[in-house]
């Protein structure tokens, strides 16, 4: 298994790097074909399965599911603080590491979140984002089977972050396990997200192209830990020597 | 004595640049709250949605430059078309954006936006702000592109929601849109055409 895994970090880390001496197509994407294949195999089992299934999640009690969200957040707790420590987040560690201790005590196993209330909101890091400050290049745009937009960066970092979560570690922590950890997280995920991304597919001119975007320039932000720099805004002066505005 | 007069002068010269840049700051913290004030009074009071989609259509006309965005959101595009084509895009461009945000903001009439820091370089000045729910949920953090026009005024030009700038989302589905007909803009003249008859509907 781990063989397997090392495999594909090379692999996708190869391409990456592939990817990255070539020049860059539109939107960095030179697999659109396959990955529009892709995104269209998806949208079928996103529309006949997971919607489906995460509408009657719906059915479920709000605090519930917050409560389900908690304890997943709570279990991911580990990989971002471990992220956060190899970005030399200082401050942002201790955030992570205050959470854990509060919320997996006081907030019982991680099924409350009163770390928030103390002020210490939450925020997420993957090995991806930690392989982006190190400059890594992201590689092209993949659109993968279930797991959706992704990047060979991402996509192998977040088969890194199994190494760095403790649960992997556990005796009766096998593969089923994993996968319903994963599949209660999308499901949730989506159900959370049923009108919104309905709200984007109906006023999108390409949904595929918008989907690719908004993966893009999220992903970006997310690396940026949501900060904006003027610095990194698009070049538009050029615009207003085309017309008289 | 003339020591004195050119230290003066110096600090009066190294203050002055960082003084009207705080002044461009504050008058661009006020613009973004203005419209957001006047964006919330026309969810909390045009109630019907022709009503709603008039009143933003005034706004946007207004405060923002709708031909930049045009050209923006073409990309490369934008420098091969006629300037008849590109004045229908603009107009249903604006039809457009009414349509898709004035349903996407239906449900922020009662909210709280509160402006935070500005910053600028050259023509650009991004404004920081918050959007608080009364129901509980998470914070929403929008940040605002204004554009410096040549007789000093503001515009807006791009909102960023969520880490994700509107106008490049769009540009980026209009690019796709038109390489995928070989550059031909009435592909996607006819694309807009249907999103807002969709919208309409």
């Amino acid at each position: 298994m781990f063989q397997k895994s090392l495999l594909i970090i090379v692999a996708a880390i190869s391409l990456s790097a592939c990817a990255g001496n070539g020049a860059k197509s539109l939107n960095n994407d030179p697999f659109e074909r396959s990955n529009r294949f892709m995104f269209r195999v998806n949208v079928q089992l996103d529309n006949y399965i997971l919607k489906p299934v995460a509408k009657g999640y719906l059915y479920v009690p709000s605090p519930v599911r917050r409560s389900v969200r908690n304890f997943l957040d709570n279990l991911a707790s580990p990989v971002t603080l471990v992220n956060d420590i190899l970005q030399l987040e200082g401050k942002r560690a201790s955030t992570t590491a205050l959470r854990l201790g509060i919320n997996t005590t006081v907030g019982i196993f991680g099924l409350f979140d009163p770390a928030k209330r103390l002020g210490l909101e939450k925020h997420d890091e993957d090995f991806g984002q930690t392989m982006a400050t190190w400059g890594v290049p992201e590689g092209p745009y993949l659109f993968t089977p279930i797991y959706g937009p992704s990047s060979p960066r991402e996509f192998s970092g977040w088969i890194v972050g199994w190494g760095f979560d403790p649960m992997t570690y556990q005796d009766d922590w096998g593969l089923e396990e994993a996968i319903g950890r994963y599949a209660i997280d999308g499901i949730g995920f989506r159900a959370d997200n049923i009108s919104v991304l309905d709200e984007i597919e109906r006023s999108s001119v390409d949904f595929y192209a918008t989907v690719r975007s908004l993966y893009q320039q999220n992903r970006a932000s997310e690396i940026a830990n949501g900060v904006t720099n003027i610095d990194d805004l698009p070049d538009i002066d050029a615009l207003d020597d085309l017309d008289d505005f | 004595m003339r020591a004195i007069i050119t230290a003066f002068a110096l600090w009066a010269f190294m203050l002055t640049p960082a003084a009207a840049q705080e002044a461009d700051l504050a008058k661009a913290q006020a613009f973004v709250t203005a419209l957001a004030d006047d964006a919330i009074e026309i969810l909390s009071t045009e109630t019907t949605r022709a009503g709603r989609e008039e009143k933003f259509g005034q706004l946007l006309n207004e405060r923002a430059n709708m031909r930049r965005i045009a050209r923006f959101t073409l990309g490369q595009f934008g420098r091969k078309i006629s300037k008849d084509d590109l004045a229908t895009f603009e107009q249903l461009l604006g039809k457009f954006i009414v349509k898709v945000y004035a349903n996407r903001l239906g449900e922020y009439s009662d909210e709280k936006v509160m402006v935070g820091k500005a910053q600028a370089k050259k023509k650009n000045v991004i404004v920081g702000s918050r959007i608080a729910f009364a129901n509980g949920r998470d914070p929403i953090d929008i940040d605002w592109w204004l554009r410096v026009e040549k007789d000093a005024s503001l515009t807006l030009f791009d909102v960023r929601v969520l880490g994700v700038w509107m106008a490049q989302e769009q540009r980026d589905a209009f690019a796709s849109v038109l390489k995928n007909n070989k550059g031909d803009i009435n592909a996607l003249l006819d694309h807009l055409r249907k999103q807002i008859n969709t919208e309409a509907g």
